[in-house]
């Protein structure tokens, strides 16, 4: 494993952070030194299209290439193959293909997109206009999907246990925001509650955006994560409930959804997406009483105030502080921190 | 020999398991894809925390002299290991 120096510590870069989001919406440059990796950079600057088959008359003539820093959308079919960005199949604004799900990874990332400008304010996934790609077809009855760094790769599913991945928006909305995780808190992805928070907000971002997509409030949604990629055998049940966790299926084939409902029944080491439910449920009775809108934004403001090595507790004493921020500016119930809080001693983190 | 697959991870997070008795596999592709997982047990890669989220596969050799293994994210995996991966997949059952 490689070894690398800070000059200064990671736990005091936590501590400057920790005390900057309890006083402002903005992100503290403590935090943004602490996420950004160089790798990251360098894989943006060097992604073009047509970079993986090694010439520019890979691109097909006709398509749209968007410039850098547009949030133009690319979309690539990789033809079944265990390669990325075989051929580009679509770019921004070019019209519908015959490719049922390229038209689908075009249209959600589109959504994604949408939902993070006009309700949030950011400008792609680094907001910066950041291009978006996607890839389809991935593999052979690929049963997955998921956000590489640099790119949001869908796989067709096998038909016994998932049908095509771009059939349910979730899933673009979840794998995107591991994008806008990657670029603001940075939660390390390890199998404690840090793996679980990073998890845990691709889930409420990926609702929230379902909901919005499907004109849906915090009483009319159904919280369920990937309840429309189940094969047709597996049809009622889902991924996930954030409502319940633990009762999303329950089935031969696919056993029994294991999310603990709260903190009575954590333990660690574990999956990230397992001690998710707990703060997933959270995000859920904060929407349930101050609506889908307050506590999506705070949630949101909460992520961009958060650090690698962040915990639950962490994120519960961030968020009571960008609530009372935001309901200072009246963008939020006046009493959004009580309930942020009562939420949180609900799931047992205190 | 025995070798074991554990995957995990992605957007699903589903946990799935396998195992495969390595004379059961035959052919060249297999062996390049058995001879490219000695090599990786034998000096495993660190994998970058940007790849985390994505599906990862834990790959055990057993032997009678110990177990030794590699953790790989989707994106790390060798074209030569697919052959052995797919078989592997394809036995492979969720965790209940």
């Amino acid at each position: 494993m490689s070894h690398r120096c800070f000059f200064v510590p990671p736990h005091i870069l936590a501590n400057i952070a920790r005390v900057h989001a309890r006083e402002s919406l903005e992100p503290s440059s403590a935090q943004r030194s602490a996420v950004v990796s160089e790798e990251i950079r360098r894989s943006r600057r060097n992604l073009v299209p047509g970079a993986a088959l090694g010439s520019p008359e890979a691109v097909a003539a006709a398509l749209t290439v968007p410039p850098p820093g547009t949030a133009g959308r690319l979309i690539y079919d990789d033809l079944g193959q265990f390669n990325f960005d075989v051929q580009l199949v679509r770019g921004e604004d070019d019209p519908a293909v015959a490719s049922q799900s390229a038209d689908n990874a075009y249209d959600d990332l589109g959504r994604v997109r949408g939902f993070y400008k006009e309700k949030l304010g950011r400008n792609s996934i680094d907001n910066a206009g950041l291009n978006l790609v996607a890839n389809v077809n991935f593999g052979f009855q690929f049963n997955n999907a998921f956000w590489d760094g640099v790119r949001m790769v869908f796989g067709e599913g096998d038909g016994v246990i998932f049908k095509d991945f771009t059939g349910d928006i979730d899933v673009t909305g979840h794998e995107l925001t591991h994008g806008v995780t990657q670029y603001t808190a940075g939660l390390n992805y390890t199998d404690n509650q840090t793996g679980a928070l990073n998890e845990s907000f691709s889930d409420m971002m990926g609702s929230a955006i379902d909901a919005w997509a499907n004109h849906r409030d915090a009483d009319t949604h159904n919280w369920l994560i990937g309840e429309d990629i189940m094969a047709d055998d597996l049809y009622g049940e889902a991924l996930r409930n954030m409502a319940e966790p633990g009762t999303a299926y329950d089935d031969p084939i696919l056993g029994r959804d294991p999310q603990p409902r709260d903190m009575s029944g954590y333990f660690e080491p574990a999956d990230p997406h397992l001690m998710s439910g707990i703060t997933n449920r959270w995000f859920y009775l904060i929407c349930k009483e101050i609506g889908m809108d307050a506590g999506t934004l705070i949630m949101y403001q909460t992520l961009q105030n958060l650090w690698p090595t962040a915990v639950f507790n962490d994120a519960a004493v961030v968020a009571a502080a960008q609530a009372r921020i935001l309901a200072r500016d009246k963008q939020v119930p006046a009493d959004a921190a009580q309930v942020v809080r009562s939420a949180a001693r609900q799931q047992g983190f205190w | 020999m025995i070798v074991s697959l554990e995957r995990s991870g992605g957007f699903t997070g589903q946990r799935l398991t396998s195992s495969i008795e390595t004379d059961e596999l035959s052919g060249p592709e297999m062996a390049k894809a058995l001879q490219a997982l000695e090599a990786l047990v034998s000096a495993p890669p660190a994998t970058q925390a940007a790849l985390r989220s994505q599906p990862r596969y834990r790959l055990t050799i057993h032997r009678p002299s110990g177990q030794h293994m590699v953790e790989l994210a989707e994106s790390e995996v060798p074209a030569v290991m697919r052959p052995l991966l797919t078989e592997l997949t394809r036995r492979a059952r969720p965790v209940t």
